[in-house]
């Protein structure tokens, strides 16, 4: 019981609070600083959303510190058991508590946009449509019968992006005619041409060279090898596949053609988007765009059409999804050049808890220091007329 | 112009010298008068997107060339920016031997192979000119490479090329004008213009149909060799016809007459448009604009007819600009550089600071009370008039630039000082009251003199939203501005224990504390809110509420050290000298989000990318982890005198003899 007790003072205490509260400054500032020179999405992954991080300090000290997924996890258990539970119940910390509530409300949005949510985008050129979107960062092995749209399977990067030099392993499923083996997956590579064939990694005369990562990760290309082996006679296709490439690998079996290729991921949207008008507008003389918009028509099975406006801080909202004016090229268009336009695209059921959370905090600290504010005011007041 | 003494003095001797011989003195380079200068420096011009008015487009002309926005012309006149800009346009060759061109770097000049006197200080265009091609030469290598890898005499001789690149559009832009044309020996020109001289180039433009036929007719007879001997008399003649207006692109001038058109035309542009097809009839009004330039320039000796010819050019212009609905906010643009608010303001906070000072000597002086409290609150309300003016000239709330969140910053920490002073009148919030407005303004000076550039610029497309920029923007600033306040309150506190001021005043002591207390509360719901509200509006335009960004990350580290300090007082980790330590850390953390991550050059707002920023911000960190050194040694101190005191009651109470000092 006393252990028990323990435990709640501790994880309910100022102290843990003051120490995770520093430790989160001292992490933000070394992934803010660790951006410059790496890229966003690298620092991201390895500072914010990691349970710890190594930083060597000055390029060289060593150092294992808690990264922001812990210091945020253990400071949801701190702010509920401290700003909530044990917290003294009382009219002067009322407005204490409604804010740490505001505050819990958006550490779980947080949580719930970091595990939830799916962002990419969606390019259109001027009279295209599309249902779909596509990540910036995450990629899939697509596998599909040709000539079969409604046959397509994939397979989440998440499942063979740990297949390091020589690792390997086969996936399989009861409607290929094959299964597909996969390895040597590069985040970041380019097929070269091999020279003399020594190390039998070519694959008609190319191989993957792994390449470091780019400081903008939607930059990464990746490359993997796969091996499609037949079912029923164990003959095997070998390929490349690589972020780049216009062509799939074509695999024949079980009497149909079958296609594996690498794609970004891809969602789908449950209705069409045309881009019917892309109109962009600079600041008169110069090259800076003043305004980049979007006419689009939005289609949707058993609904009448709707024609629908999109520009900066205007997007579209609707069934969830969220679309964002993000850009637009080419960028070096003449006046007669066909525009595309690039949504960003959003599904994130937390959307808006940080605007309900803010109004919350913003209650509860009015409240505090509006009451502390009053009580010192009074208290002055009073002094100077007794002084 | 303003009345300045020594104008005024000047003005006095000369008729004293020669009472009648000073009206006839023929006009010449600086001899401006001030109904000129006043009608060409509210003249409207497009530059950067935006349409201002001449005087700002000559103060940022000037200040990066001379690092100032006014220069000594060789009779050792001053001058400020726009009778400068006047003489280069009007005056070119005398302008030519001004020493604008500031090189504060010995290398420069025997990079560019020119021997001089001194190798740095201010040199004229004339003294620069023999090493303009190996200037242009260099400056285009050090432009391929990216700006972090230049060294500073890189950046400064591509800096220099620019000025004297920019300097020589504007000593040429009135060539064309200037020039007295004739057909020659061109019998293409000649059937165009039968007066064959004393035209104006706008006259042989309005030929339009005219003009594109005889260009036609130049090609037909580039197809024949027999017309050879022919096409190179007309090609000479067209060619010295054209040539000077076709540099002509320094200045937009003339307001299209088509409303839908957005760009203002310079003289080449017109060119164009004839060129291109356009029909003279569609911009007759432009025209006459220009044919009144030209006549403008002509007259440039006479400053009678020179002034009679601006009175036209101006209503020609102002009319057309003004029906167009883009000339309001030009006068008021002109007012606003002349009031000269935050310099003015500057001044008014240093005499506010020696007044405080004084006042403290006068304790009890109900009519030195109220004085300091008037000496505050005027310079206050004088940039708060300044920043008013910004928000109107520009259609904005008040801060869109880096430049802006200064000046913002200082008005709110005044404010907020003000507002303590007012609730405990212990004059310490006044003095940092005025300290703030001085040591704010001082910064916004230097920043706006280092950046050199408009100080209101077009903002980029994401901006654009008087909503977010309200709230967001102004919330998290005024954040800030409770950080640095903090931070300065901690600075009296820390310093006056370290120098034992005030030993035996407790009062004076809790007093800083709780300010201390109540401008964090203040800072951290502004902040918090802020930085949020900022999250909503990523989220709101472009999906996504955090993104890590530096400048959020800056914010949020801002809102996170409130928090600790906040949360470390509740826990008893730390009391008044630890409040004030922290505070000096809350300053330190406000300068990183404010003005480091802006240098990082990563993200989504490094909009206010300035070199040299970083060493100033270097120092400033450097003097501010002495401070809170300073406050460990105020600790130990304390402590260590706590001690002997103790023991010296003990050994008291034990009948020993207490320890004294020799």
């Amino acid at each position: 019981m006393n252990l028990l007790r323990a435990v709640f003072q501790f994880f309910s205490s100022f102290g843990l609070a003051v120490v995770l509260l520093l430790l989160m400054l001292v992490v933000v500032f070394l992934g803010t600083m660790y951006q410059v020179d790496h890229g966003l999405f690298a620092a991201q992954e390895k500072y914010f959303n990691s349970f710890f991080v190594v930083h060597h300090f000055f390029d060289w000290l060593p150092m294992t510190l808690p990264g922001g997924y812990l210091l945020m996890s253990l400071f949801m258990v701190n702010i509920v058991l401290g700003g909530i539970v044990r917290i003294r119940k009382n009219k002067r910390t009322v407005g204490i508590i409604i804010g740490h509530l505001g505050v819990i409300v958006m550490i779980v949005g947080g949580a719930v946009t970091f595990h939830y949510s799916d962002s990419g985008n969606m390019q259109l050129y001027e009279g295209e449509t599309s249902d779909e979107f596509e990540s910036y960062y995450d990629w899939t092995i697509e596998v599909g019968r040709v000539g079969d749209s409604n046959l397509l399977h994939v397979i989440d990067e998440r499942q063979f992006d740990d297949l390091g030099p020589g690792k390997r392993r086969t996936f399989t499923n009861p409607e290929w005619p094959f299964d597909v083996v996969v390895s040597n997956y590069a985040k970041n590579a380019w097929p070269v041409r091999e020279r003399g064939g020594e190390g039998g990694m070519a694959i008609d005369g190319f191989r993957l060279e792994p390449l470091p990562l780019e400081k903008e990760a939607e930059m990464n290309l990746p490359g993997v090898y796969v091996t499609a082996v037949d079912k029923e006679t164990g003959a095997t296709t070998d390929g490349i596949l690589w972020g780049m490439s216009l062509q799939p690998l074509t695999v024949e079996a079980g009497g149909a053609d079958w296609a594996v290729g690498l794609a970004r991921k891809r969602w789908k949207v449950p209705f069409q988007v045309t881009l019917d008008e892309f109109v962009r507008e600079l600041h008169p003389g110069t090259d800076m765009p003043a305004s980049f918009e979007s006419f689009i028509t939005k289609r949707e099975a058993g609904k009448p059409d709707e024609k629908i406006h999109i520009y900066m801080n205007q997007p579209l909202r609707y069934h969830g999804y969220t679309f964002f004016q993000a850009s637009w090229g080419p960028q070096n268009a003449g006046p007669d050049t066909r525009l595309f336009s690039v949504f960003a695209v959003v599904r994130n059921p937390a959307d808006q808890w940080p605007l309900v959370a803010c109004i919350i905090v913003g209650i509860g600290m009015t409240l505090h220091f509006g009451q502390r504010l009053y009580r010192y005011l009074r208290k002055e007041t009073t002094r100077r007329e007794a002084a | 112009m303003k009345l300045t003494v020594t104008s005024v003095a000047a003005v006095l001797c000369a008729a004293m010298l020669a009472p009648w011989g000073a009206m006839a003195q023929p006009p010449g380079a600086g001899q401006w008068d001030d109904e000129t200068i006043d009608l060409f420096e509210s003249l409207p011009v497009q530059q950067g997107g935006r349409n201002k008015p001449m005087l700002t487009l000559s103060n940022f002309t000037l200040l990066p060339f001379n690092s100032k926005r006014s220069m000594d012309t060789p009779e050792d006149e001053k001058l400020t920016s726009t009778p400068w800009m006047m003489d280069v346009l009007f005056f070119p060759e005398q302008s030519m031997d001004y020493k604008h061109f500031v090189v504060d770097n010995t290398e420069i000049l025997s990079n560019l192979g020119i021997t001089a006197e001194s190798a740095r200080g201010r040199f004229s265009y004339n003294e620069l000119k023999g090493g303009r091609t190996q200037l242009f030469t260099l400056a285009q290598q050090y432009a391929q490479k990216e700006a972090d890898q230049r060294s500073s005499t890189e950046q400064m001789i591509l800096n220099l090329a620019g000025n004297v690149q920019r300097f020589e559009f504007l000593a040429h832009y009135l060539d064309f004008a200037r020039k007295d044309h004739t057909t020659g020996e061109s019998l293409l020109l000649a059937e165009l213009l039968p007066e064959r001289s004393g035209f104006l180039l706008s006259d042989v433009l309005a030929k339009g149909d005219g003009l594109r036929e005889a260009v036609e007719e130049l090609q037909r007879l580039s197809m024949s060799e027999e017309t050879r001997g022919q096409l190179e008399v007309e090609m000479a003649a067209f060619a010295g016809l054209f040539a000077e207006l076709d540099q002509s692109i320094a200045l937009a001038l003339f307001p299209p007459s088509d409303p839908e058109h957005k760009e203002w035309y310079t003289p080449a542009d017109l060119l164009n448009v004839i060129l291109e097809g356009g029909d003279p009839a569609t911009i007759e009004g432009e025209l006459t604009m220009m044919a009144s330039l030209e006549r403008l320039a002509k007259s440039a000796g006479d400053s009678a007819a020179f002034k009679q010819e601006l009175r036209g050019f101006h209503s020609l212009v102002v009319g057309q600009a003004e029906a167009r609905g883009e000339y309001k906010r030009i006068p008021m643009e002109v007012t606003y550089y002349h009031a000269n608010f935050f310099y003015n303001a500057l001044a008014l906070f240093v005499f506010s600071f020696i007044l405080v000072a004084l006042s403290w000597m006068m304790v009890g002086s109900k009519w030195m009370n109220r004085a300091t409290w008037v000496a505050v609150v005027i310079p206050w309300a004088i940039m708060t008039a300044g920043i008013t003016f910004r928000c109107i000239i520009q259609g904005r709330p008040p801060v869109t630039t880096l430049y802006e969140t200064i000046l913002f910053i200082t008005a709110v920490a005044v404010l907020v000082a003000l507002f303590i002073e007012y609730a405990n009148r212990q004059r310490i919030a006044l003095a940092l009251a005025s300290f703030m407005g001085m040591a704010g303004l001082f910064v916004a000076n230097r920043y706006e003199m280092g950046d050199a550039q408009d100080t209101m610029p077009s903002l980029v497309a994401v901006l654009d939203t008087n909503f977010w920029l309200a709230t967001h923007v102004t919330t998290v600033t005024i954040g800030y501005a409770a950080g640095m306040l903090a931070s300065a309150v901690a600075h009296v506190y820390i310093f006056g224990k370290l120098f034992n001021l005030k030993k035996n005043d407790k009062t004076f002591y809790k007093t800083l504390t709780r300010m201390v207390y109540g401008i964090v509360c203040f800072g951290l719901l502004f902040s918090f809110v802020g930085t949020v509200l900022g999250g909503i509006w990523a989220n709101y335009s472009w999906g996504r509420f955090w993104g890590w960004d530096p400048k959020e990350n800056g914010a949020m580290m801002i809102v996170l050290v409130f928090l600790a300090m906040l949360h470390a007082r509740l826990g008893g980790y730390i009391r008044d000298l630890g409040m004030h330590l922290f505070s000096v850390f809350v300053g330190m953390v406000v300068m990183f989000s404010h003005f480091g991550v802006n240098q990082l050059g990563v993200g989504l707002h490094s909009y206010g990318f300035t070199s040299g920023i970083w060493a100033n911000l270097i120092a400033f960190w450097s003097v501010e982890t002495f401070v809170i050194l300073l406050g460990f040694v105020i600790f130990f101190r304390d402590r260590i005198r706590d001690l002997i005191a103790m023991k010296a009651k003990e050994l008291a109470q034990a009948g020993g003899q207490a320890p004294v000092a020799k």
